[in-house]
């Protein structure tokens, strides 16, 4: 198997591991799933992209989506303890 | 930045599948009020939007690269054949990190005289000194000079900036972690010289043939796979090194290199 298709599946049984754990847990708020996602992707793009240069330089776009989006999750939480 | 051309059909496929999935099932835990469905349903969507831009890079078989470089390498051997005299090559050391790796193939044993400043500027495939036999030789680019720079360029190691200490650590990282090329390499380094034993992964089947069907390239100047871990070595140590041996068995490859001026040293 190659080193992209390995990082795909050892990301998606990371995640689904931990989504089942937070929902076995009772967490029921969408930011904590996306930050605990969020914190699993990093490591793992860090792991592999010590090993391969090309593959950190196609996921910078990803990791800034990402990013993006938690910033949009908490600036959404924060509105929503304003109001 | 759109979808990645590269991406195979079947698992853009199955992205756009896991997306519309994660899409259903975030909305329909948020319409009948399960919310941490909804977590579920955004790891699908996260994997699916991951398969649909993450490149799988084209597999090939060893077969397909074996066929696009045996043509080449045959005719290296006979080149070998025809004009080589039976010596032991050297690999020459590098002197810039731009530097391609080159080794030289004089026509009579006796490689540690020849002069390396006289050679590195040369841009001849023929070099003849006349009177001078062990200077007179063929000057070729290394036949895992390529393969060098790729590994360089996936693991981000510059090799000229490694010592002697991080040499098989760094080797290994970028042939069996990096590209895949071997599935291990050991070696030891000592005073005298260095010793290397690859085994064979998935382009196994390619060092066999070349050992096979260019089996001169193969002893003399050794396979690329061979070549590319010699000319890190003599990148990272900054020395030329005589290729003492390199010896191809089925699964296995391993090379014997001799410091310019030091005793050779078979170490396992």
């Amino acid at each position: 198997m190659r080193l992209v298709e390995r990082y795909v599946m050892f990301y998606a049984i990371a995640i689904l591991l931990s989504g089942l754990f937070l929902m076995s847990v009772g967490v029921e708020q969408m930011e904590i799933f996306y930050a605990v996602y969020l914190i699993e992707f990093l490591v793992c793009a860090n792991v592999v992209a010590s090993f391969r240069r090309s593959l950190e330089r196609n996921l910078r776009f990803i990791i800034l989506m990402f990013l993006l989006g938690f910033v949009y999750s908490i600036a959404q939480r924060v509105l929503q303890l304003l109001s | 930045m759109g979808m990645h051309p590269g991406v195979p059909r079947r698992q853009r496929f199955l992205g756009v599948f896991l997306v519309a999935f994660g899409v259903l099932t975030t909305a329909t835990s948020a319409l009948i009020g399960g919310r941490n469905l909804g977590g579920l349903g955004l790891a699908s969507f996260i994997i699916g939007l991951l398969l649909i831009y993450l490149q799988s890079p084209p597999s090939f078989s060893a077969e397909l690269v074996e066929a696009f470089s045996l043509s080449s390498l045959a005719n290296v051997e006979r080149v070998l054949r025809e004009l080589g005299p039976d010596t032991r090559s050297l690999y020459l050391k590098v002197h810039d990190r731009l530097d391609v790796p080159m080794v030289f193939l004089p026509m009579e044993e006796n490689p540690a005289s020849v002069s390396e400043s006289s050679l590195i500027d040369e841009d001849r495939f023929l070099v003849i000194a006349s009177g001078d036999p062990p200077k007179t030789g063929l000057l070729l680019e290394a036949p895992g000079a390529s393969l060098l720079a790729l590994m360089e360029r996936e693991s981000g190691v510059d090799f000229t900036d490694l010592g002697k200490e991080n040499l098989l650590d760094s080797i290994r990282g970028s042939m069996v972690g990096s590209l895949e090329l071997v599935d291990d390499i050991r070696g030891t380094v000592t005073k005298e010289g260095v010793y290397l034993e690859m085994r064979d992964g998935s382009l196994g089947s390619l060092s066999n043939s070349v050992a096979t069907k260019a089996p001169n390239v193969a002893s003399r100047l050794g396979c690329p796979i061979c070549s590319a871990a010699i000319c890190a070595t003599i990148k990272a140590t900054k020395c030329s090194m005589v290729l003492e041996n390199a010896a191809h068995s089925r699964g296995r490859h391993s090379v014997t290199l001799r410091f310019v001026g030091g005793e050779t040293s078979e170490a396992s």
